[in-house]
């Protein structure tokens, strides 16, 4: 910012005071700015909830849309994501965002059995696509996404928001290079208390709002929420389940809705590894995370942070008596209430580098502060600004709709469903 | 007519709602989504939880700025203009006073006059600066820290309020920790209008300082009761005057009914800060209609409306 634009801001918002007293000058001292990152012209079509949230790491990310588009345009909808995204141009109909030439990107979060025509005719219009996960509410769906994506010259990222995490990415080396020792399960949960209805004083519209609460439209509990803790699963398994039991029920809201509101499954995967999951909107303890159990130690992902937890007769790794170690505790043992059930090892992102910066390990930290999303979205506009295909594709958005969909299924038949190896490819 | 109650933990204190309707079922979708918001703030402005904007900001807005999503921003500027407003009695920068008297990890000390100092030198509205252009946050000085603690729940409040009138609620009653509360229409109980609430007396448990009648507006009440020490004396709470470094001392309570309950966390802690001088201020101040004010001075306290307060305080007992 040069000392024009800076007089300018600051009496567009009263600063006069920083001037007063020599802010420029202050300026002047403090570091060079990293150069930010160019804007990306992109579009975000599905304003309810999850296309807030992504014109909101948009926001963060420094890229304006050009255009929000949504089919409701009612007032006491729109304004949410006008106040999010207030340069951009709402449109009713998504034909206009892709016949705009100057839009390179599209963000696709409409409710998931509405993805697949948006998604199809954003990649036949030339434009890099970000898809919500999962890919759509039944397999037929999702393998037309996902072959489309295959195909395209431009981009296709999956909103796997979990595979673009640093932090998970991170802890996905000490799990491929073996820390775990031998890998026996694996467990996670979401535990929420909520009625997962949405209200609004329009009857059609409230009925269309609610379209996860209906098998019709929607892969459940399990397909909407557990995807990514299912998929973070089979990513740092490295393969795919070939079996999954699954059973739950309607247990609190009896309000029409057909989709369960508590559900539980048990993936197992190659070597009878298993990995037990659930899920229940009638009961927040203990809220959401996800741990992978061996011979070695557990490690357990939880808010963007994670530890290891070492078995004591397992080997030493050499750094960890550096690392910050943070207790699991109920209550103030210290005090003598409570209990102290584990020491976890903190696993930090940058705690190499930082190490290596002279930094001490109590000094070392992650910054937490982007969201999974943000990070997903971030990685998805580097893709397009340099036009390297993200890691994650059409083949990864795919395969964890398919582990998604027939969890959900398992859990709506109570069945145990075998996997063919076929239903994985596109 | 139904009633539905929804109650969560968030930003530190427990919040309950009361909506009234024809739909309890319709109600609770409407209260869950007002709470959801709430969570959404409190992930974005808290001070403690280092995944929050606000913590991003303190740890990197010195070294490059920190880009905000617009309607934090418009939060910020809004802060700036409150803070003018109050003639510096409202500062987002306190925090490194705040940590320097103990206020941040507990119920506070008597810091050295040499880390009074230091502190000092991080704190100052002006080292602030915004860049509208680009949208970002930058300071000007290293080590400072932003708390929007003093304005957070009732942002939140205005947030959930108006969610809550979006999807037609005419009848609501929110409130944060019973400091910041937000009225709409009619509690519906025996035919009376508004919701009627009684300030709690800071120090004298079960005794009440006031009651006023709420429709369709806020109340606002700072008191630094709640985590104070005493030294030599004095007792010492944590809203910290930006002129002096100091907590405020004798100011025990103040509160302010009116439109914004942002604009109400803003002025009852510059009332608490600034003194009785501050009443005739709030007095011409459009949007606010009642303020009140409790001091102490040798054991001996006083309860003073502000002029414009007849008839929105009654039942006045010190």
């Amino acid at each position: 910012m040069n000392r024009r634009d800076f007089l300018k801001d600051s009496a567009a918002i009263g600063m006069t005071l920083a001037m007063a007293q020599g802010a420029s000058e202050l300026l002047a001292d403090t570091p060079k700015d990293d150069a930010p990152k160019a804007s990306v012209s992109c579009a975000v079509i599905g304003l309810g909830k999850q296309g807030q949230e992504i014109l909101t790491s948009l926001a963060k990310a420094g890229s304006k849309p050009k255009y929000i588009c949504d089919t409701y345009t009612a007032e006491n909808f729109l304004k949410k994501s006008k106040a999010i995204a207030p340069d951009a141009k709402f449109v009713e109909d998504y034909k206009v965002v892709l016949s705009d030439p100057a839009v390179v990107a599209v963000f696709v979060a409409t409710p998931s059995h509405k993805h697949k025509q948006i998604v199809i005719d954003a990649l036949a219009a030339g434009k890099h696509v970000y898809c919500e996960a999962p890919l759509a509410s039944n397999l037929e769906d999702a393998k037309a996404i996902a072959k489309a994506g295959l195909e395209a010259k431009t981009i296709f990222m999956p909103g796997l928001q979990m595979r673009s995490n640093l932090q998970n990415i991170h802890v996905l080396k000490f799990v491929r290079g073996g820390a775990l020792g031998t890998v026996a399960s694996g467990r996670a949960q979401y535990h929420n208390k909520t009625t997962w209805k949405q209200s609004w004083p329009d009857d059609d519209r409230m009925k269309e709002l609610n379209w996860r609460l209906s098998k019709a439209t929607s892969l459940g509990l399990i397909g909407e929420i557990g995807i990514h803790q299912l998929d973070t699963a089979a990513w740092f398994m490295k393969s795919m389940p070939v079996a999954v039991t699954g059973y739950g029920g309607n247990l609190l809201y009896k309000d029409g809705r057909d989709v369960a509101d508590t559900v539980n499954c048990t993936l197992e995967f190659p070597n009878n590894v298993s990995y037990s999951y659930d899920a229940t909107l009638t009961n927040s303890f203990d809220g959401s995370y996800e741990t992978f159990f061996g011979s070695s130690c557990a490690i357990m992902l939880r808010d963007q942070r994670a530890w290891m937890f070492k078995e004591s007769d397992s080997e030493l790794l050499g750094w960890e008596v550096f690392a910050r170690k943070d207790e699991l505790q109920i209550g103030n043992p210290q005090a003598g209430s409570g209990i102290k059930t584990a020491t976890g090892i903190a696993l930090v992102a940058d705690a190499t580098k930082q190490l290596a910066l002279g930094k001490q390990p109590g000094e070392v930290g992650t910054d937490v502060s982007h969201t999974s999303l943000y990070q997903s979205v971030d990685v998805f506009l580097d893709g397009v600004r340099t036009g390297v295909k993200p890691e994650v594709g059409a083949k990864e958005g795919y395969q964890a709709t398919v582990i998604a969909a027939k969890a959900n299924e398992a859990v709506t038949t109570g069945t145990k469903i075998t996997f063919q190896k076929e239903w994985f490819e596109i | 007519m139904e009633q539905f109650r929804l109650a969560k933990y968030a930003m530190g204190t427990r919040w309950e709602m009361v909506l009234n309707g024809k739909d309890a079922a319709y109600l609770q979708g409407v209260g869950e989504a007002a709470f959801e918001e709430l969570e959404r703030l409190e992930r974005q402005l808290s001070f403690y939880r280092e995944e929050s904007d606000i913590s991003q900001i303190n740890r990197h807005a010195y070294t490059k700025p920190v880009v905000l999503e617009p309607r934090l921003f418009a939060l910020f500027k809004r802060a700036i203009k409150l803070h003018e407003e109050t003639e510096g009695a409202f500062d987002i920068t306190m925090a490194p006073l705040l940590r320097c008297w103990g206020f941040i990890e507990g119920t506070g000390e008597m810091p050295s006059e040499e880390a009074l100092s230091i502190a000092r030198a991080k704190v100052g509205m002006e080292f602030l600066l915004l860049d509208a252009d680009r949208s970002t946050v930058r300071f000007l000085k290293p080590d400072m820290e932003i708390d929007l603690g003093a304005i957070g729940k009732g942002y939140a409040l205005d947030r959930m309020t108006e969610h809550l009138q979006d999807m037609g609620v005419t009848s609501a009653l929110i409130h944060g920790g019973t400091s910041s509360v937000s009225a709409m229409g009619s509690s519906g109980a025996d035919g009376r209008k508004g919701w009627e609430i009684a300030i709690a007396h800071p120090t004298e448990e079960g005794k009440f300082l006031a009651s006023c009648t709420l429709l369709d507006n806020t109340l606002s009440v700072s008191s630094p009761r709640h985590k104070s020490f005493q030294h030599g004396g004095l007792r010492y709470g944590h809203v910290i005057n930006p002129s002096t470094g100091e907590p405020a001392t004798g100011n025990f309570l103040a509160a302010i009914v009116g439109e914004s309950a942002t604009e109400g966390d803003a002025l009852s802690t510059a009332l608490l800060v600034t003194g009785k001088s501050f009443l005739t201020t709030l007095d011409r101040r459009e949007g606010v209609s009642g303020s009140l004010f409790l001091s102490e001075e040798a054991q001996k306290f006083t309860l003073i409306m502000g002029d414009h307060s007849s008839g929105v305080f009654s039942d006045l007992t010190v």
